[in-house]
Protein backbone atom coordinates (compact mmCIF):
# COMPACT_ATOMS: atom_id res chain seq x y z
CA UNK A 1 0.00 0.00 0.00
CA UNK A 2 1.54 3.36 -1.15
CA UNK A 3 -0.43 4.94 1.81
CA UNK A 4 1.64 3.28 4.18
CA UNK A 5 5.28 3.51 2.16
CA UNK A 6 4.37 7.71 2.43
CA UNK A 7 3.44 6.99 6.11
CA UNK A 8 6.68 5.17 7.35
CA UNK A 9 8.24 8.20 5.11
CA UNK A 10 6.48 10.87 7.49
CA UNK A 11 7.81 8.41 10.91
CA UNK A 12 11.60 8.72 9.21
CA UNK A 13 11.52 12.59 9.05
CA UNK A 14 9.27 13.60 12.15
CA UNK A 15 10.39 10.85 14.57
CA UNK A 16 12.34 13.14 16.42
CA UNK A 17 9.94 15.62 16.64
CA UNK A 18 7.40 12.81 17.81
CA UNK A 19 9.47 11.89 20.37
CA UNK A 20 10.05 15.14 21.76
CA UNK A 21 6.53 16.12 22.29
CA UNK A 22 4.82 13.61 23.24
CA UNK A 23 8.01 13.21 25.82
CA UNK A 24 7.14 16.72 26.86
CA UNK A 25 3.57 16.44 27.55
CA UNK A 26 4.57 13.37 29.61
CA UNK A 27 6.30 15.07 31.28
CA UNK A 28 3.96 18.06 31.73
CA UNK A 29 1.15 15.82 32.23
CA UNK A 30 3.39 14.43 35.04
CA UNK A 31 4.29 17.13 36.51
CA UNK A 32 0.73 18.66 36.97
CA UNK A 33 0.16 15.67 39.14
CA UNK A 34 2.72 16.53 41.55
CA UNK A 35 1.29 20.01 42.03
CA UNK A 36 -2.33 19.27 42.12
CA UNK A 37 -3.46 20.10 45.99
CA UNK A 38 -4.95 17.23 48.00
CA UNK A 39 -8.21 17.58 48.83
CA UNK A 40 -7.63 18.57 52.39
CA UNK A 41 -5.47 22.07 51.23
CA UNK A 42 -8.40 23.22 48.60
CA UNK A 43 -10.49 24.65 51.77
CA UNK A 44 -8.18 27.44 52.88
CA UNK A 45 -6.96 28.21 48.73
CA UNK A 46 -10.53 28.54 48.15
CA UNK A 47 -10.95 31.06 51.51
CA UNK A 48 -8.21 33.49 50.26
CA UNK A 49 -10.09 33.43 46.69
CA UNK A 50 -12.86 35.31 48.27
CA UNK A 51 -10.58 38.08 49.34
CA UNK A 52 -10.54 39.03 45.56
CA UNK A 53 -12.39 42.23 44.01
CA UNK A 54 -15.64 41.25 43.25
CA UNK A 55 -15.01 41.97 39.85
CA UNK A 56 -12.05 39.98 39.13
CA UNK A 57 -13.89 37.11 41.06
CA UNK A 58 -16.40 37.22 38.46
CA UNK A 59 -13.98 37.55 36.00
CA UNK A 60 -11.57 35.00 36.72
CA UNK A 61 -12.16 33.21 40.37
CA UNK A 62 -14.88 31.57 39.42
CA UNK A 63 -12.67 29.52 36.90
CA UNK A 64 -9.92 29.22 39.13
CA UNK A 65 -12.03 28.07 42.19
CA UNK A 66 -13.12 25.40 40.01
CA UNK A 67 -9.41 24.07 39.15
CA UNK A 68 -8.96 24.01 42.94
CA UNK A 69 -8.94 20.55 43.67
CA UNK A 70 -7.64 17.30 42.02
CA UNK A 71 -9.78 17.01 39.40
CA UNK A 72 -9.90 20.37 38.38
CA UNK A 73 -6.00 21.01 37.89
CA UNK A 74 -5.40 17.89 36.60
CA UNK A 75 -8.23 18.79 33.74
CA UNK A 76 -6.33 22.28 33.62
CA UNK A 77 -3.07 20.48 32.31
CA UNK A 78 -5.15 19.54 29.06
CA UNK A 79 -6.13 23.29 28.49
CA UNK A 80 -2.95 24.74 29.75
CA UNK A 81 -0.79 26.40 26.81
CA UNK A 82 1.77 24.39 27.11
CA UNK A 83 -0.51 21.00 26.51
CA UNK A 84 -1.99 23.54 23.52
CA UNK A 85 1.94 24.21 21.54
CA UNK A 86 2.43 20.16 22.06
CA UNK A 87 -0.31 19.53 19.94
CA UNK A 88 -0.49 22.48 18.16
CA UNK A 89 3.10 21.74 16.63
CA UNK A 90 2.43 18.38 15.13
CA UNK A 91 -0.80 19.65 14.24
CA UNK A 92 0.56 22.53 11.95
CA UNK A 93 3.94 20.91 10.91
CA UNK A 94 2.66 17.43 9.60
CA UNK A 95 -0.17 19.07 7.01
CA UNK A 96 1.70 22.28 5.94
CA UNK A 97 5.32 19.88 5.49
CA UNK A 98 3.51 16.90 3.53
CA UNK A 99 1.59 18.85 1.04
CA UNK A 100 2.58 22.35 0.26
CA UNK A 101 5.98 21.79 1.67
CA UNK A 102 6.86 19.13 -0.85
CA UNK A 103 5.54 20.93 -3.15
CA UNK A 104 7.27 24.69 -2.51
CA UNK A 105 10.30 22.45 -2.73
CA UNK A 106 9.83 20.07 -6.14
CA UNK A 107 10.21 17.27 -3.85
CA UNK A 108 6.46 16.15 -4.49
CA UNK A 109 7.20 15.93 -8.11
CA UNK A 110 9.27 12.85 -7.14
CA UNK A 111 6.52 11.36 -5.47
CA UNK A 112 3.68 12.58 -7.46
CA UNK A 113 5.14 11.28 -10.87
CA UNK A 114 5.12 7.55 -9.70
CA UNK A 115 1.38 5.87 -9.55
CA UNK A 116 0.33 7.00 -6.40
CA UNK A 117 -2.74 9.16 -6.26
CA UNK A 118 -3.02 12.49 -5.36
CA UNK A 119 -5.68 10.73 -2.21
CA UNK A 120 -3.20 8.30 -1.29
CA UNK A 121 -0.41 11.76 -0.78
CA UNK A 122 -3.61 12.92 1.58
CA UNK A 123 -4.31 9.76 3.11
CA UNK A 124 -0.81 9.60 3.85
CA UNK A 125 -0.37 12.64 5.67
CA UNK A 126 -3.38 12.70 7.28
CA UNK A 127 -2.70 9.10 8.73
CA UNK A 128 0.62 10.68 10.08
CA UNK A 129 -1.40 13.74 11.71
CA UNK A 130 -3.66 11.60 13.70
CA UNK A 131 -1.51 8.88 14.40
CA UNK A 132 1.25 11.08 15.74
CA UNK A 133 -1.56 13.08 17.53
CA UNK A 134 -2.80 9.88 19.03
CA UNK A 135 0.54 9.43 20.65
CA UNK A 136 1.46 12.53 21.78
CA UNK A 137 -2.19 13.08 23.17
CA UNK A 138 -1.88 9.12 25.20
CA UNK A 139 1.55 10.13 26.23
CA UNK A 140 -0.61 13.04 28.23
CA UNK A 141 -2.50 10.65 29.83
CA UNK A 142 0.09 7.90 30.18
CA UNK A 143 1.75 10.93 32.39
CA UNK A 144 -1.17 11.96 34.28
CA UNK A 145 -1.70 7.72 35.30
CA UNK A 146 1.82 7.30 36.29
CA UNK A 147 1.60 10.89 38.40
CA UNK A 148 -1.49 9.43 39.90
CA UNK A 149 -0.12 6.45 40.48
CA UNK A 150 2.20 8.09 43.03
CA UNK A 151 -0.06 10.16 44.57
CA UNK A 152 -3.01 7.90 46.03
CA UNK A 153 -4.34 11.03 48.31
CA UNK A 154 -5.69 12.82 45.12
CA UNK A 155 -8.45 10.41 45.33
CA UNK A 156 -8.79 10.35 41.61
CA UNK A 157 -8.88 7.65 39.02
CA UNK A 158 -6.85 8.31 35.84
CA UNK A 159 -9.10 6.43 33.89
CA UNK A 160 -11.43 9.86 34.09
CA UNK A 161 -8.69 11.45 31.72
CA UNK A 162 -9.16 9.15 28.87
CA UNK A 163 -12.09 10.95 27.61
CA UNK A 164 -10.07 14.38 28.21
CA UNK A 165 -7.10 13.14 26.40
CA UNK A 166 -9.53 11.75 23.46
CA UNK A 167 -11.41 15.17 23.28
CA UNK A 168 -7.81 16.93 23.30
CA UNK A 169 -6.94 14.36 20.19
CA UNK A 170 -9.78 15.20 18.16
CA UNK A 171 -9.59 19.29 19.04
CA UNK A 172 -6.13 19.24 17.54
CA UNK A 173 -6.92 16.43 14.83
CA UNK A 174 -9.65 18.74 13.70
CA UNK A 175 -7.07 21.66 13.14
CA UNK A 176 -4.80 19.49 11.30
CA UNK A 177 -7.42 18.43 8.76
CA UNK A 178 -7.75 22.51 8.65
CA UNK A 179 -4.24 22.64 8.54
CA UNK A 180 -4.27 20.00 5.14
CA UNK A 181 -6.90 21.70 3.69
CA UNK A 182 -4.71 25.33 3.86
CA UNK A 183 -1.94 22.79 2.71
CA UNK A 184 -3.76 21.67 0.17
CA UNK A 185 -4.13 25.10 -1.29
CA UNK A 186 -0.70 26.49 -0.99
CA UNK A 187 2.83 26.35 -3.38
CA UNK A 188 4.85 27.00 0.07
CA UNK A 189 5.02 25.05 3.36
CA UNK A 190 6.08 28.51 5.40
CA UNK A 191 2.80 30.16 3.72
CA UNK A 192 0.61 26.65 5.30
CA UNK A 193 2.73 26.81 8.67
CA UNK A 194 1.48 30.74 9.28
CA UNK A 195 -2.17 30.33 8.11
CA UNK A 196 -2.50 27.19 10.38
CA UNK A 197 -0.96 29.11 12.97
CA UNK A 198 -3.14 31.75 12.65
CA UNK A 199 -6.33 30.00 12.89
CA UNK A 200 -5.47 27.88 16.00
CA UNK A 201 -4.15 31.22 17.71
CA UNK A 202 -7.12 33.09 16.79
CA UNK A 203 -9.61 30.17 17.45
CA UNK A 204 -7.73 29.75 21.01
CA UNK A 205 -7.93 33.56 21.88
CA UNK A 206 -11.15 34.55 20.49
CA UNK A 207 -12.06 31.38 23.37
CA UNK A 208 -10.09 32.83 26.28
CA UNK A 209 -11.57 36.75 25.35
CA UNK A 210 -15.10 35.92 24.89
CA UNK A 211 -15.10 33.80 27.97
CA UNK A 212 -13.99 36.83 30.57
CA UNK A 213 -16.02 39.46 28.65
CA UNK A 214 -19.66 38.81 28.29
CA UNK A 215 -20.58 41.49 25.43
CA UNK A 216 -18.42 39.07 22.69
CA UNK A 217 -19.52 35.92 24.59
CA UNK A 218 -21.52 34.78 20.97
CA UNK A 219 -18.01 34.76 19.33
CA UNK A 220 -16.50 31.41 21.61
CA UNK A 221 -19.43 29.41 18.77
CA UNK A 222 -16.92 30.50 15.95
CA UNK A 223 -14.05 28.33 17.93
CA UNK A 224 -13.09 24.99 18.40
CA UNK A 225 -12.26 25.35 21.73
CA UNK A 226 -15.82 26.36 22.76
CA UNK A 227 -16.31 22.79 22.52
CA UNK A 228 -13.10 21.70 24.49
CA UNK A 229 -14.29 21.08 28.13
CA UNK A 230 -11.20 19.06 30.13
CA UNK A 231 -13.33 19.84 33.48
CA UNK A 232 -16.86 18.56 32.27
CA UNK A 233 -15.58 15.89 30.52
CA UNK A 234 -13.36 14.24 33.84
CA UNK A 235 -15.98 14.47 35.63
CA UNK A 236 -19.35 13.92 33.14
CA UNK A 237 -17.63 11.82 30.24
CA UNK A 238 -17.88 12.68 27.21
CA UNK A 239 -20.59 15.40 25.95
CA UNK A 240 -21.72 13.85 22.13
CA UNK A 241 -22.60 16.89 20.96
CA UNK A 242 -19.00 18.47 21.45
CA UNK A 243 -17.42 14.95 20.12
CA UNK A 244 -19.85 15.36 16.39
CA UNK A 245 -19.06 19.16 16.10
CA UNK A 246 -15.27 18.63 16.55
CA UNK A 247 -15.78 15.73 14.24
CA UNK A 248 -17.62 17.44 12.24
CA UNK A 249 -15.39 20.07 11.43
CA UNK A 250 -12.35 17.35 11.34
CA UNK A 251 -14.29 15.35 8.45
CA UNK A 252 -15.70 18.31 6.35
CA UNK A 253 -11.59 19.76 6.36
CA UNK A 254 -10.19 16.56 5.60
CA UNK A 255 -12.44 15.67 2.82
CA UNK A 256 -12.16 19.23 1.36
CA UNK A 257 -8.55 18.33 1.61
CA UNK A 258 -8.44 15.80 -0.40
CA UNK A 259 -10.99 17.50 -2.95
CA UNK A 260 -8.45 20.63 -3.39
CA UNK A 261 -5.19 18.98 -3.83
CA UNK A 262 -6.75 15.89 -6.05
CA UNK A 263 -7.92 19.38 -8.22
CA UNK A 264 -5.16 21.28 -8.14
CA UNK A 265 -1.34 21.94 -10.43
CA UNK A 266 1.55 20.58 -8.50
CA UNK B 1 -1.58 0.60 -34.85
CA UNK B 2 -0.28 -0.06 -31.45
CA UNK B 3 -0.55 1.75 -28.45
CA UNK B 4 2.00 4.74 -28.71
CA UNK B 5 4.37 5.47 -25.77
CA UNK B 6 3.10 9.16 -25.77
CA UNK B 7 0.26 10.36 -27.59
CA UNK B 8 -0.72 13.79 -27.18
CA UNK B 9 -3.71 15.69 -28.84
CA UNK B 10 -4.54 19.04 -29.27
CA UNK B 11 -2.57 19.29 -25.59
CA UNK B 12 -3.11 22.72 -24.65
CA UNK B 13 -1.45 25.03 -21.04
CA UNK B 14 -2.31 28.36 -20.68
CA UNK B 15 -2.04 30.70 -17.12
CA UNK B 16 -4.41 32.99 -17.34
CA UNK B 17 -2.72 35.03 -20.25
CA UNK B 18 0.57 33.14 -20.54
CA UNK B 19 0.20 30.37 -23.52
CA UNK B 20 2.80 28.12 -21.67
CA UNK B 21 1.75 25.35 -24.34
CA UNK B 22 -0.98 25.46 -27.57
CA UNK B 23 -2.04 22.53 -28.95
CA UNK B 24 0.63 19.82 -29.05
CA UNK B 25 -0.11 16.65 -31.13
CA UNK B 26 2.75 13.97 -30.87
CA UNK B 27 3.30 10.78 -31.10
CA UNK B 28 6.49 9.04 -29.57
CA UNK B 29 6.55 5.47 -30.55
CA UNK B 30 7.57 2.51 -27.95
CA UNK B 31 11.59 1.81 -28.23
CA UNK B 32 12.12 5.55 -29.38
CA UNK B 33 14.56 7.97 -27.62
CA UNK B 34 13.23 11.25 -28.82
CA UNK B 35 14.86 14.37 -28.14
CA UNK B 36 12.63 17.45 -27.25
CA UNK B 37 14.26 20.60 -27.77
CA UNK B 38 13.26 24.38 -27.19
CA UNK B 39 14.81 27.58 -25.44
CA UNK B 40 13.87 28.36 -21.96
CA UNK B 41 9.99 28.88 -21.62
CA UNK B 42 9.59 26.85 -25.06
CA UNK B 43 7.29 24.44 -23.35
CA UNK B 44 9.24 21.63 -22.80
CA UNK B 45 8.77 20.96 -18.70
CA UNK B 46 5.57 22.26 -19.07
CA UNK B 47 4.70 18.76 -21.71
CA UNK B 48 6.72 16.55 -19.53
CA UNK B 49 4.15 17.66 -16.07
CA UNK B 50 1.33 17.42 -18.30
CA UNK B 51 2.50 13.75 -19.35
CA UNK B 52 3.06 13.10 -15.82
CA UNK B 53 -0.43 14.19 -14.65
CA UNK B 54 1.14 17.05 -12.38
CA UNK B 55 -0.89 19.79 -14.19
CA UNK B 56 -4.02 19.82 -16.20
CA UNK B 57 -4.43 20.78 -19.20
CA UNK B 58 -6.59 23.62 -20.25
CA UNK B 59 -7.44 21.38 -23.38
CA UNK B 60 -6.51 18.45 -25.27
CA UNK B 61 -5.33 15.22 -24.02
CA UNK B 62 -2.70 13.00 -23.23
CA UNK B 63 -1.93 9.29 -23.07
CA UNK B 64 1.34 7.61 -21.36
CA UNK B 65 1.92 3.99 -22.45
CA UNK B 66 -2.17 3.70 -23.62
CA UNK B 67 -3.29 5.37 -20.48
CA UNK B 68 -4.96 8.72 -19.49
CA UNK B 69 -1.94 10.74 -18.30
CA UNK B 70 -4.28 12.37 -15.69
CA UNK B 71 -4.88 8.85 -13.80
CA UNK B 72 -2.23 7.09 -11.15
CA UNK B 73 -1.67 3.78 -12.94
CA UNK B 74 -0.47 5.61 -16.37
CA UNK B 75 2.76 5.94 -14.35
CA UNK B 76 2.99 2.68 -12.94
CA UNK B 77 5.51 1.94 -15.69
CA UNK B 78 7.38 5.37 -15.93
CA UNK B 79 10.20 6.91 -14.45
CA UNK B 80 10.88 10.63 -14.15
CA UNK B 81 14.29 12.64 -13.67
CA UNK B 82 12.76 16.52 -13.05
CA UNK B 83 15.08 19.21 -14.57
CA UNK B 84 15.40 20.71 -10.69
CA UNK B 85 15.97 17.53 -8.98
CA UNK B 86 15.01 18.27 -5.08
CA UNK B 87 15.95 15.41 -2.97
CA UNK B 88 15.10 15.47 0.84
CA UNK B 89 18.80 16.36 2.75
CA UNK B 90 18.45 14.65 5.77
CA UNK B 91 18.07 10.69 3.78
CA UNK B 92 21.48 8.83 2.55
CA UNK B 93 21.35 8.31 -0.99
CA UNK B 94 20.52 4.58 -0.43
CA UNK B 95 17.52 5.25 1.31
CA UNK B 96 16.64 7.77 -0.89
CA UNK B 97 16.59 5.14 -3.43
CA UNK B 98 14.93 2.95 -1.16
CA UNK B 99 11.85 5.12 -0.73
CA UNK B 100 10.78 6.00 -4.47
CA UNK B 101 11.32 2.46 -5.45
CA UNK B 102 9.12 1.24 -2.80
CA UNK B 103 6.75 4.20 -3.92
CA UNK B 104 7.22 3.04 -7.50
CA UNK B 105 5.66 -0.38 -6.44
CA UNK B 106 8.30 -2.03 -8.15
CA UNK B 107 11.53 -3.97 -7.51
CA UNK B 108 14.63 -1.57 -8.61
CA UNK B 109 16.10 -4.24 -11.04
CA UNK B 110 18.61 -1.98 -12.71
CA UNK B 111 20.14 -0.19 -9.67
CA UNK B 112 23.24 -1.82 -9.51
CA UNK B 113 24.35 -1.73 -12.62
CA UNK B 114 23.36 2.15 -12.84
CA UNK B 115 25.29 2.33 -9.51
CA UNK B 116 28.48 0.54 -10.86
CA UNK B 117 28.07 2.89 -14.49
CA UNK B 118 27.67 6.01 -12.82
CA UNK B 119 30.58 5.53 -10.37
CA UNK B 120 28.47 5.49 -7.27
CA UNK B 121 30.58 4.06 -4.47
CA UNK B 122 28.91 2.08 -1.47
CA UNK B 123 30.07 5.18 0.93
CA UNK B 124 28.58 8.43 -1.35
CA UNK B 125 25.18 5.94 -0.83
CA UNK B 126 25.74 5.82 2.89
CA UNK B 127 26.13 9.65 3.15
CA UNK B 128 23.23 12.20 3.88
CA UNK B 129 22.38 13.99 0.61
CA UNK B 130 22.49 17.04 2.22
CA UNK B 131 25.93 17.05 2.00
CA UNK B 132 26.04 15.79 -1.84
CA UNK B 133 27.45 18.13 -4.36
CA UNK B 134 24.89 19.05 -7.51
CA UNK B 135 26.69 15.88 -9.63
CA UNK B 136 26.14 13.80 -6.94
CA UNK B 137 22.36 14.53 -6.65
CA UNK B 138 21.79 14.38 -9.99
CA UNK B 139 23.64 10.91 -10.25
CA UNK B 140 20.86 10.09 -7.86
CA UNK B 141 18.09 11.40 -9.69
CA UNK B 142 19.03 9.51 -12.41
CA UNK B 143 19.12 6.25 -10.37
CA UNK B 144 15.80 6.71 -9.21
CA UNK B 145 14.31 7.56 -12.49
CA UNK B 146 16.01 4.30 -14.02
CA UNK B 147 15.87 1.73 -11.48
CA UNK B 148 12.80 0.35 -11.59
CA UNK B 149 13.28 -0.71 -15.48
CA UNK B 150 10.35 1.18 -16.42
CA UNK B 151 9.11 0.99 -19.78
CA UNK B 152 8.92 5.12 -20.48
CA UNK B 153 11.60 7.51 -19.11
CA UNK B 154 10.85 10.95 -19.04
CA UNK B 155 14.61 13.13 -18.18
CA UNK B 156 14.20 17.01 -18.21
CA UNK B 157 17.81 17.97 -18.91
CA UNK B 158 19.34 14.42 -17.72
CA UNK B 159 23.20 15.55 -17.92
CA UNK B 160 22.84 19.27 -15.68
CA UNK B 161 26.15 19.20 -13.67
CA UNK B 162 27.67 16.02 -14.98
CA UNK B 163 31.21 15.90 -15.60
CA UNK B 164 32.06 14.65 -19.21
CA UNK B 165 33.08 11.29 -17.95
CA UNK B 166 29.78 11.01 -15.78
CA UNK B 167 27.91 12.10 -19.04
CA UNK B 168 29.25 8.98 -21.25
CA UNK B 169 28.62 6.62 -18.65
CA UNK B 170 25.14 8.10 -18.83
CA UNK B 171 24.70 7.64 -22.05
CA UNK B 172 25.94 3.90 -21.84
CA UNK B 173 22.96 3.59 -19.10
CA UNK B 174 20.50 5.19 -21.67
CA UNK B 175 21.73 2.78 -24.96
CA UNK B 176 21.12 -0.22 -22.01
CA UNK B 177 18.04 1.12 -21.17
CA UNK B 178 16.54 1.34 -24.65
CA UNK B 179 18.41 -2.30 -25.84
CA UNK B 180 16.18 -3.51 -23.21
CA UNK B 181 13.22 -2.03 -24.83
CA UNK B 182 13.03 0.89 -22.84
CA UNK B 183 11.37 4.66 -24.56
CA UNK B 184 13.00 7.72 -23.42
CA UNK B 185 11.80 11.11 -23.76
CA UNK B 186 14.63 13.57 -23.19
CA UNK B 187 14.54 17.30 -23.16
CA UNK B 188 17.52 18.89 -23.35
CA UNK B 189 19.54 21.77 -24.05
CA UNK B 190 22.84 20.30 -25.23
CA UNK B 191 22.41 19.69 -28.81
CA UNK B 192 25.64 17.79 -29.91
CA UNK B 193 23.99 14.82 -26.92
CA UNK B 194 20.29 15.32 -28.34
CA UNK B 195 21.94 14.27 -31.71
CA UNK B 196 23.92 11.73 -30.66
CA UNK B 197 21.51 9.85 -28.65
CA UNK B 198 17.83 10.57 -29.99
CA UNK B 199 16.05 9.06 -32.77
CA UNK B 200 13.80 11.91 -33.36
CA UNK B 201 13.71 15.74 -32.13
CA UNK B 202 10.62 17.71 -31.72
CA UNK B 203 11.24 21.61 -31.26
CA UNK B 204 9.10 23.93 -29.65
CA UNK B 205 8.98 27.54 -29.85
CA UNK B 206 6.29 29.46 -27.44
CA UNK B 207 4.52 26.53 -26.54
CA UNK B 208 3.83 25.30 -30.57
CA UNK B 209 5.69 22.41 -31.85
CA UNK B 210 7.73 23.99 -34.63
CA UNK B 211 9.54 20.78 -36.08
CA UNK B 212 9.88 17.55 -35.72
CA UNK B 213 11.15 14.76 -37.29
CA UNK B 214 13.57 12.65 -37.59
CA UNK B 215 17.41 13.69 -36.82
CA UNK B 216 19.01 13.38 -39.88
CA UNK B 217 15.81 14.31 -41.63
CA UNK B 218 15.78 17.55 -39.90
CA UNK B 219 19.92 18.16 -40.31
CA UNK B 220 19.17 17.34 -44.04
CA UNK B 221 16.23 20.17 -44.50
CA UNK B 222 18.40 22.55 -42.69
CA UNK B 223 20.37 24.51 -45.10
CA UNK B 224 23.87 24.23 -45.32
CA UNK B 225 26.28 26.89 -44.49
CA UNK B 226 28.49 27.40 -47.73
CA UNK B 227 32.12 29.56 -47.14
CA UNK B 228 33.82 30.42 -50.51
CA UNK B 229 36.86 32.45 -51.28
CA UNK B 230 38.18 33.69 -54.87
CA UNK B 231 41.23 34.45 -56.12
CA UNK B 232 40.15 38.23 -56.82
CA UNK B 233 37.58 40.19 -55.50
CA UNK B 234 33.91 39.27 -56.68
CA UNK B 235 30.56 40.85 -56.58
CA UNK B 236 28.68 39.34 -53.81
CA UNK B 237 25.33 39.44 -55.79
CA UNK B 238 26.72 36.89 -58.33
CA UNK B 239 25.78 34.23 -55.85
CA UNK B 240 22.89 36.25 -54.02
CA UNK B 241 20.56 34.14 -55.28
CA UNK B 242 21.38 31.06 -54.25
CA UNK B 243 20.46 32.24 -50.58
CA UNK B 244 21.27 34.35 -47.56
CA UNK B 245 25.03 36.03 -47.61
CA UNK B 246 25.61 36.00 -44.11
CA UNK B 247 29.32 36.86 -43.84
CA UNK B 248 31.17 38.86 -47.17
CA UNK B 249 34.53 40.53 -47.60
CA UNK B 250 36.09 41.43 -51.04
CA UNK B 251 37.38 38.20 -51.66
CA UNK B 252 35.35 35.99 -49.07
CA UNK B 253 31.72 34.91 -49.10
CA UNK B 254 29.40 32.84 -46.52
CA UNK B 255 26.08 32.54 -47.82
CA UNK B 256 23.40 29.56 -46.63
CA UNK B 257 22.23 27.24 -49.32
CA UNK B 258 19.19 24.53 -49.51
CA UNK B 259 20.43 21.00 -49.95
CA UNK B 260 19.01 20.86 -53.30
CA UNK B 261 20.45 24.04 -54.67
CA UNK B 262 23.94 22.88 -53.67
CA UNK B 263 24.86 20.92 -57.19
CA UNK B 264 23.58 24.24 -58.35
CA UNK B 265 25.54 26.63 -56.89
CA UNK B 266 28.72 24.22 -57.24
CA UNK B 267 28.76 24.20 -60.88
CA UNK B 268 28.26 28.02 -60.83
CA UNK B 269 31.31 28.30 -58.97
CA UNK B 270 33.06 26.12 -61.69
CA UNK B 271 32.70 29.05 -63.49
CA UNK B 272 34.31 31.59 -61.18
CA UNK B 273 37.55 32.22 -60.24
CA UNK B 274 37.48 29.87 -56.65
CA UNK B 275 40.62 29.50 -54.41
CA UNK B 276 38.52 27.24 -51.88
CA UNK B 277 35.72 26.26 -50.82
CA UNK B 278 34.14 25.11 -47.59
CA UNK B 279 30.34 22.74 -47.06
CA UNK B 280 29.54 22.49 -43.85
CA UNK B 281 27.79 19.16 -42.81
CA UNK B 282 24.55 20.11 -41.64
CA UNK B 283 23.76 19.99 -37.97
CA UNK B 284 20.73 20.12 -35.46
CA UNK B 285 22.31 22.92 -33.93
CA UNK B 286 21.98 24.66 -37.14
CA UNK B 287 18.75 23.97 -37.51
CA UNK B 288 17.72 24.67 -33.89
CA UNK B 289 19.68 28.23 -34.53
CA UNK B 290 17.59 28.80 -37.44
CA UNK B 291 14.26 28.34 -35.79
CA UNK B 292 14.60 30.15 -32.74
CA UNK B 293 16.83 33.09 -34.48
Amino acid sequence: MKILVLLSHAWRRHRIVLIALAGGLFLFEWLITRLAPEPSATGAIQQLLQLLPPALMQMFGNDIAANLNPRGMLSFGYAHPFAIVMMAAWAVRIPAGSLAGEVGTGRMDLIAARAVSRGAIVGGALLALTLGLAIIAAAGWVGTATGLAGRPALAVQASAFAGVAATQWLLFTAFGCLGLLVSATRRAGGAAVGLTSAILAVSFAVDYVARAWAPIAWMRRGSLFMYFHPLETATTGLAVKDVATIGGVAILAALGAFVVFARRDL
Amino acid sequence: MSAAAIETRGLTKHYGRVHALDDLSLRVEEGEVFGFLGPNGAGKTTTIRLLLGLLSPTAGSAAVLGRDARTAPARADVGYLPGELALWPEYSGAQTLDFLARLAGRPPARRSALIEHLSLSAADLARAVGTYSDGMKQKIGIVQAMQCAPRLILLDEPTKGLDPLVQQSFYESLAAARAEGATVFFSSHVLPEVERVCDRVAMLRRGNLVSVGGVDEVRRAQRRRVAVSFSREMDAGELAGFGPIVERSPRHIVLLVAQADVPALVTRLGMLPLADLEIAPPRLEDAFLEQYR
